[in-house]
Parts: C-alpha cells; sequence; structure tokens
C-alpha cells in the first residue's frame, strides 16, 4: 500500500479528487469513523490541503434545522481540532446532499483523467485501502 | 421542648424527600457547561463531582478528559486519540475516588486513572470492557463487565486488577447484551441495577441476595438484530440509574417512556415508585452528587446540565 508524506503518489493525484461523505449520526459513535481516519492519515499532505474535501450530511427534522447545524458545527470543530484534519469540511446545512449519506459514512473518489466515480463505504476492509489507493495510483 | 424541636428539623428533610411523601421533583437549573460557540464540550459522555464540587468530564469527540469548576469554568484538559498511557480511543464512563478519577474506555477492558490535576497514574486491567463503573475508594471500583457468554457479573476490582468480590446477578445465560445493566450502590452496600434492555429493575444485599424485582413498564421483549452470528438488542428500556443522599433510586427510561430519554423514575429503596420527573432534553445518563444536584445532557453532547432538585 503506498503511502506517506513523500509518496510518489502525489504527482498522479492531479487528477483526484476524494470526497469524504460524513454521516452526522456517526459522530455519535467515535469508531465508525476509525476508518475514514485511517485513510486520511495516509493521505500526502498536499492531497490533503489539495485534492481532498468533506461533506458532512445532517438530515436533520425540519423542527430541529437550526439546533441540529449548531450542534453539528460545533462537533464537527471538535472532530477536526482532535483529529488535525486539514482539508475543507462543509456541512450541507441546506440538506441538499442528504441521499449521499443513505448509505452512511464513506468515499468518492473522481478520477478525471478515466472519467469514473467510485464509492467506498465505511468502514473500509483492508484490500479495500488498498483499492484505494490503486485507483489513485493508476 | 428544645428536643422536641431538634427532632423535628432532623425529620423535614427525611419527610420532604424520601418515601411515600414524596410526590413531585421539580428541577431549577442552576448551571450550563457548553453552548454552540465555545470549545468546552463536544460530546460529553461521562461526568463525576468530587466534594469540592469540582466537576469532571469524558468528551469522546476530542479523546479528552476535562476539568471544571463549581461555575463551570473550564481548569484543564487532557488526552488525545491513542492508545498510549492518558491516551484514548473512546472515553466513556468516570466516577471519582478522594485521590483518584477512573475512566473507562469504551471498546477496550481497562479503566484510566488519573489523579485530579488529570495526571495520568496507572490502569487496572479489567476482564471485558466495562459496561458500568462505580468508585467506592482510592484502591476499589465496582465494574459491570461485558460478557459475550451472557452472564454478565458486577465485579470489584482492587488496583492491581485483582477481583475481590464478585455478584452473579444474571438468573440464566442470555442473548448477547441483553444482561447489560447499569447500578449504583447505597453506602449499606446494596446494589441497584436497571437492565438496559430488559423491563427489569433489582436490589440485591451486600451479600448478593435479591431484596426485590421490579418492571415499571411492561415491555416484554425488545427488538433484535442479527449482526454476524449474534442477536442484539437494539431498543433501550432504561439507560441509567443514580442514588439520591436519602437513598431513593433514580432511572432514567429510555425509548420505551412516554418522553424518550427524558423520563426519570424515582423508587424508594424498597422499590415503590414515588416519582417521575422529566428532563428538559435528551440524556443517555443521569449523575447525582454529594449535594444533591442532577446532572445530565443537553444539545446531544455539547452541553452539560446542573440541577437543583426541588421536592414537593
Amino acid at each position: 500500500m503506498a503511502a506517506g508524506r513523500d509518496s510518489p503518489l502525489e504527482d498522479v493525484f492531479e487528477k483526484k479528487l476524494l470526497l469524504f461523505i460524513l454521516d452526522f449520526q456517526d459522530f455519535s459513535c467515535m469508531t465508525c469513523l476509525d476508518s475514514f481516519l485511517g485513510l486520511y492519515r495516509q493521505l500526502p499532505l498536499r492531497i490533503k490541503t489539495s485534492n481532498a474535501w468533506g461533506i458532512l450530511v445532517i438530515n436533520a427534522p425540519e423542527k430541529e434545522e437550526n439546533k441540529r447545524v449548531w450542534i453539528a458545527e460545533k462537533k464537527l470543530r471538535g472532530f477536526i481540532q482532535a483529529n488535525q484534519i486539514v482539508s475543507p469540511i462543509l456541512v450541507d446545512r441546506l440538506d441538499f446532499l442528504g441521499g449521499l449519506a443513505e448509505e452512511g459514512s464513506g468515499v468518492l473518489l473522481f478520477d478525471g483523467s478515466r472519467n469514473s466515480v467510485h464509492r467506498f463505504n465505511f468502514p473500509l476492509a483492508g484490500y479495500q485501502f488498498e483499492e484505494i489507493f490503486e485507483i489513485l495510483n493508476k | 421542648m428544645r428536643l422536641f424541636f431538634a427532632l423535628f428539623m432532623l425529620l423535614v428533610p427525611f419527610c420532604s424527600a424520601q418515601g411515600t411523601h414524596l410526590e413531585k421533583i421539580v428541577l431549577e437549573e442552576v448551571l450550563t457547561i457548553g453552548n454552540f460557540d465555545d470549545d468546552s464540550l463536544f460530546q460529553w459522555v461521562g461526568v463525576a463531582v468530587d466534594s469540592e464540587g469540582t466537576i469532571y468530564v469524558t468528551d469522546a469527540m476530542d479523546y479528552s478528559l476535562k476539568k471544571f469548576d463549581a461555575s463551570g469554568s473550564l481548569l484543564a484538559k487532557t488526552g488525545r486519540r491513542g492508545q498510549g498511557p492518558g491516551e484514548f480511543s473512546a472515553p466513556r464512563l468516570l466516577d471519582c475516588s478522594k485521590q483518584f478519577l477512573f475512566v473507562t474506555e469504551q471498546y477496550q477492558p481497562v479503566i484510566k486513572v488519573f489523579d485530579k490535576k488529570l495526571r495520568y497514574q496507572f490502569h487496572i486491567p479489567l476482564v471485558g470492557p466495562a459496561g458500568d463503573l462505580k468508585v467506592l475508594e482510592d484502591g476499589l471500583v465496582a465494574v459491570v463487565v461485558l460478557s459475550a457468554n451472557g452472564q454478565s457479573h458486577l465485579e470489584f476490582y482492587d488496583r492491581e486488577g485483582k477481583i475481590v468480590r464478585k455478584v452473579h446477578f444474571s438468573e440464566r445465560p442470555s442473548s448477547l447484551l441483553l444482561d447489560m445493566v447499569s447500578f449504583d450502590l447505597d453506602s449499606q452496600g446494596n446494589v441497584y441495577l436497571a437492565y438496559n434492555f430488559v423491563d427489569k429493575i433489582v436490589k440485591f444485599d451486600d451479600r448478593g441476595k435479591k431484596l426485590w424485582s421490579k418492571n415499571l413498564l411492561g415491555i416484554k421483549q425488545v427488538k433484535s438484530e442479527k449482526i454476524s452470528s449474534y442477536l442484539v438488542p437494539t431498543e433501550i428500556v432504561y439507560k441509567d440509574v443514580a442514588l439520591d443522599r436519602s437513598g431513593n433510586l433514580y432511572v432514567l427510561g429510555g425509548k420505551f417512556s412516554a418522553n424518550r430519554s427524558r423520563d426519570v423514575y424515582v423508587l424508594s429503596p424498597d422499590g415503590e415508585l414515588l416519582s417521575t420527573l422529566t428532563l428538559p432534553d435528551t440524556s443517555h445518563c443521569i449523575y447525582i452528587d454529594g449535594e444533591n444536584f442532577l446532572y445530565s445532557r443537553a444539545n446531544e453532547g455539547v452541553t452539560l446540565k446542573k440541577y437543583r432538585m426541588v421536592y414537593k
């Protein structure tokens, strides 16, 4: 598995984009996000800052919408601080992307050179980690 | 006359707080820690309050143990994500003795021990992950250890991790997690247990003899889900228990209560239902300190509330 800050992957990542889908419900179960953290830690720093984004999907009931957004934003702030996350993670305040989290948290891997999109749901099995870096390395 | 007055004054608090005279408890909010803008609490899980009124909290979101003064100001914080001494993967239950703070990890069979300045001291190995925890003194903790064979026990550990006493409360082996309980101990050593996935509240004496058993909600069976080869219950009946200074038992109801995760049933030491109070917000736990203040969660763990309980 290729990994690390000086990885040659940095050169081929140019046309790749990682979009992390974080389901707010998984914040109640920190180990549910272990796969995200495990994968994120292995990405080179330049990729984290330029080619990786995240969306926090809330799916709030209408009457609790504002309160739920405030809670989600605060929890996300704590999560980012505690795990040294440097990629931008947006909160889906208007619930545009709720459908993306129907299968729970995961990652979408856009490959611009091949016009392909792959989705991996968390938790990831060991072979899926390898598959992700294989796609990124192509 | 003076003797009569002294006796009368001694009896007043018991008449108002214990036994059948207790009809209604009103909560008066006295402290809030954590709002939407500050960084004091992100997702608190466990709370304990020492005799000075200092409040200690575990926070799962930033893998930390935090210390607040009685007015709610953050005094200190320790911990980060990891497996090493003083680090956490998912800090959960918390209790304190005169000298130490005891913190469990959600998925690890261990209690991590800190001093009151939040300096890591040592750890107590357990035979399985802790389901609930109460500290009796500096070197003695009571833990319900989760068991895969469906027969959990209440075990008393010394600081080296040696089991010095066991209370068997499972009547027969059950499905995974069905005998998961929350518990508290009174000053006589009596044990109060509320089953998390069964409608059952039980009291044992200090020798492990069952004194009474109650079901408050009339729930026959909760729904289960097959996960891997295990049938796992998914609906919580009772979430937590706590004893007040008068020995009354407070039981936080879960999914089946009229006000889900907010109704608290108050039982006398004999198991009589005295009153029901409703928390303003849903909570996963309740905690009552030595001064009889009640603590619970608000805003999904972003906020900790402290209430004075007024007995009517």
